[in-house]
């Protein structure tokens, strides 16, 4: 009996709960991680589901905590390691485009550029621009994510990754730099 | 281009400017110095174009990304991963 209400849950709340999840950490595996344990613990305590509130607002408090331990227990290392270039190694390879001066040591090529008007539409260039984005550090794809997907605040992304105004807006600067010249690498 | 005078910025502070004026107001003395050196500078202005086409392109994503909905295929595999576990 039960498990017919919590298939019925699932169901009808899953698609909700991923989406709030997702744009609260802009992280697909994690959403998904936490929307699971989400329908685990209301399935371990559905006692304490007084039927006062609706399930979904039910489920949606505990994913809520659920976020906000996810921040909390790792609010200096926000993300799960991943193979990709630690956030250290990619300011090292930007910092590489720029001499002592500040002068380009390797200058952008005008090899794509927004006067190709079907540019955006053309599936290799958007697939090697996801390509690169998933190549970027964590936090900052989560800055660049949030700023330019999710249009969050500034603040809110500050308050994400525990960094201030400037670490933000450097975390962007470089990021472009990185994802420019990963494009460029890969458009041939 | 060294700093020397103080209108003179350097290309790695040109590329910071066009960032960060995506991200707040940068002051008027600052809009000036970029945009005298992106008449000067070729390179900075093709970083400049490209930097637009990228946050164009995350634009694009937006609009077609999963933001009001979930892929049916991914929705659909989650969906019976939740419902393995109990």
């Amino acid at each position: 009996m039960e498990e017919n209400i919590f298939e019925n849950w699932v169901n009808e709340y899953t698609e909700t709960l991923y989406l709030w999840a997702f744009y609260k950490t802009s992280h697909k595996e994690v959403a998904e991680d936490l929307v699971q344990e989400t329908f685990l613990n209301a399935f371990e305590g559905i006692g304490k589901f007084s039927g006062k509130s609706s399930p979904k607002t039910w489920l949606f408090s505990i994913l809520s905590n659920k976020i906000n331990d996810f921040y909390r227990k790792t609010s200096s290392k926000v993300f799960p390691i991943s193979k990709d270039f630690s956030e250290q190694e990619a300011t090292e390879v930007t910092e590489s485009f720029f001499d002592a001066n500040g002068n380009w040591s390797s200058a952008p090529k005008m090899i794509f550029s927004k006067e190709e008007a079907n540019l955006l539409d053309d599936p290799k260039f958007l697939e090697i621009f996801d390509f690169c984005l998933e190549d970027l550090p964590e936090n900052w794809k989560h800055a660049v994510r949030g700023k330019y997907i999710f249009e969050k605040k500034s603040s809110e992304i500050c308050h994400d990754l525990n960094i201030n105004a400037t670490n933000y807006w450097q975390i962007l600067h470089r990021a472009k730099l990185f994802l420019r010249k990963c494009i460029e690498n890969n458009w041939v | 281009m060294k700093n020397q005078n103080g209108l003179l910025i350097s290309c790695k502070r040109a590329t910071e400017l066009i960032e960060l004026r995506e991200v707040d107001s940068i002051g008027f003395l600052q809009k000036i110095k970029l945009k005298f050196h992106l008449m000067m500078c070729s390179v900075c202005k093709t970083y400049e174009e490209q930097s637009i086409l990228i946050t164009e392109a995350f634009k694009k994503k937006s609009q077609s990304s999963s933001l009001n909905a979930m892929d049916p295929y991914e929705l659909k595999n989650l969906k019976a991963k939740i419902k393995s576990r109990f």
